[in-house]
């Protein structure tokens, strides 16, 4: 059977039930969150206070950081760790191994229908909530910045997606392992100076949004950013090569041995 | 003859645990029942012939290629496993549906073939309903409709007629039998002779790993009935019958229980016990509550045969 159909196929089938779980509904709340507090801000009166100021400065990057830094990863971790670890959990990863298409299309095409669900999600409340934020801030590049922030956001989420599939596949306890990742090592490796802070998907995100760089303070040496080129390919093949290397170990994985009681 | 499922020295481990060991069987169109008792490594098979499984040691060949991650070969085959691994929050048609094009077939042939494998177990009325809101018996006929939907030339069926009514367990067995004058290969696994009895005649009887015996159903059940008897009897007579039995031949021995109306009755000939005990009862005039045998099931004949009890 034609890999292509079996992508198209398992992209279809999928998508409308992502939508549908449970999960997606809790993700798409959390992603409205900074748009109540946006709107609460401005129609609190706030918003008048923090134009032109460095705490309006903050709030912005505060802001991009929740959706970057926060938001992304975890939605990425809880999803993509989820992406075979469900089927294994309700033992319907059958269904997928016994198919007639090549395992590889299978995976990819249920990765694509994930990670474009989780991009949309995320975007549900950063648009509309960054776009009343450059209003609330009067920033003057504010549709330039929304869609600049919103590739990024949109990236970021599909590479870590990618890490996140890539580790439920490979390795048990993927979540705890995830969230010492995201909290643990992109947050501490920061603070590190030279190649170290290379090592996380974090570096090349804020090589591509100045607003989340530290730009004062004590650390504001420590940031050596890749050049934006650099910064977007690298993130596009961590999102190929996680996807690979997922593909390749459910392509070879024995999926029937959870029960020896037959 | 052409046998579509060849295994030679087949073995599987899991760590340290045996699932089956050195299994060489040629398997052909018709039904063939594999029959184990719990743990025997009957799933275990139908694991490794589906796919999902690789061997550790040994071969496994359907249609003359590897199962494994074999998708062109997994074409051909109907799993149904033995887990009531189900999507439960996706309505009966979409499950089916998905199945169908999972094997391959177009949206369109999904859709109509669908509908038909859910009339073929009785589900087209319910079709929109969540496979959640289904009592089990309802599943495992989703699950058979899941199995068929893409015409398959082999089945692998785990189990399919645990849960089931006794109304749908004829109807499904007679849906096993049509598949198998269709000319498919139909592997069966279960615990309960009777239930293959009514299917095949081509029994395959495993256990701890191993191919035990593999042949006419007749010859199963002639093992079946060799192997020691235990029969209860309560009866308010039971010593008198005790004392008129433990004289008679197919008796070897013979036990009171403490409630004085309870005869435990050993013998290694069932059906001449039954014959002498009748005859007896109808000569003296004796009073039986209620006839039993204890071991009369698949485990029994199994411990029997490997010698664990004699």
């Amino acid at each position: 059977m034609n890999a292509w159909t079996g992508l198209v196929f398992t992209f279809k089938s999928y998508y409308v039930p992502i939508w549908k779980h449970k999960r997606t509904r809790v993700f798409i709340f959390f992603s409205l969150l900074p748009l109540l507090i946006t709107m609460l801000v401005y129609f609190a009166g706030i918003s008048t206070g923090l134009r032109g100021t460095w705490q309006g400065e903050i709030y912005f990057s505060n802001f991009l950081a929740y959706y970057l830094q926060f938001f992304s990863p975890l939605l990425a971790l809880f999803t993509g760790v989820s992406l075979l670890g469900d089927e294994i959990d309700d033992r319907t990863i059958i269904y997928l191994t016994g198919s007639a298409f090549p395992r590889f299309s299978i995976l990819t095409g249920k990765f694509l229908a994930l990670s474009s669900v989780m991009i949309l999600v995320a975007f549900a409340g950063f648009l509309p909530a960054m776009l009343l934020t450059g209003m609330v801030l009067d920033r003057s590049a504010v549709f330039l910045e929304t869609v600049n922030a919103g590739g990024v956001l949109a990236l970021s989420t599909l590479a870590y997606c990618a890490l996140f599939t890539f580790l439920g596949i490979f390795m048990k306890r993927a979540v705890l392992f995830g969230l010492l990742l995201v909290f643990g090592w992109e947050n501490v490796v920061q603070y590190l100076p030279g190649l170290t802070q290379k090592l996380t998907v974090n570096y090349y995100v804020k090589s591509l949004l100045p607003n989340l760089q530290q730009s004062k303070g004590p650390f504001a040496f420590l940031m050596q950013p890749a050049t934006p080129l650099a910064a977007l390919l690298v993130l596009l093949f961590i999102a190929l090569i996680f996807l690979f290397a997922a593909g390749l170990i459910f392509s070879f994985r024995e999926y029937g041995s959870q029960t020896v009681n037959d | 003859m052409n046998y579509l499922l060849r295994t030679e020295n087949l073995s599987k481990w899991y760590g340290n645990i045996l699932g089956v060991s050195d299994l060489s069987l040629e398997i052909g169109s018709g039904i063939t029942g594999l029959l184990g008792p719990n743990g025997a490594g009957k799933s275990t098979f139908m694991k490794l012939a589906a796919g999902q499984l690789k061997p550790s040691l040994g071969s496994i060949t359907i249609a003359g290629a590897k199962p494994f991650a074999n998708h062109e070969i997994l074409r051909i085959i109907g799993f149904f496993p033995e887990h009531d691994a189900i999507y439960q929050n996706w309505p009966a048609r979409d499950f089916v549906r998905f199945n169908a094009g999972l094997h391959g077939l177009s949206v369109r042939q999904a859709e109509t073939e669908s509908m038909k494998a859910l009339a073929l177990v009785g589900l087209e009325d319910v079709a929109e309903r969540k496979a959640a809101t289904f009592s089990f018996g309802m599943k495992q006929r989703l699950r058979l409709a899941a199995c068929l939907v893409h015409d398959p030339d082999v089945f692998l069926l785990d189990e399919p007629l645990r849960g089931i009514d006794p109304l749908w367990r004829i109807r499904i067995s007679d849906l096993i039998r049509s598949l198998a004058a269709n000319g498919k290969t139909v592997l069966i696994s279960t615990h309960v002779l009777p239930e293959l009895e009514h299917l095949t005649e081509e029994i395959v009887l495993i256990h701890q790993g191993k191919v035990f015996a593999s042949g006419n159903v007749h010859y199963i059940r002639s093992l079946l009935d060799r192997h020691p008897h235990l029969i209860n009897v309560i009866s308010p007579d039971a010593r008198l019958l005790a004392a008129e039995l433990i004289c008679r031949d197919p008796v070897n021995g013979v036990e009171i229980e403490a409630d004085g109306k309870t005869l435990s009755l050993r013998t290694e000939n069932r059906d001449l016990l039954y014959r002498e005990l009748t005859r007896l009862v109808v000569e003296k005039k004796l009073a039986v509550e209620e006839l039993s045998s204890q071991d009369d099931n698949l485990q029994s004949v199994f411990d029997y045969l490997t010698g664990r009890r004699l």
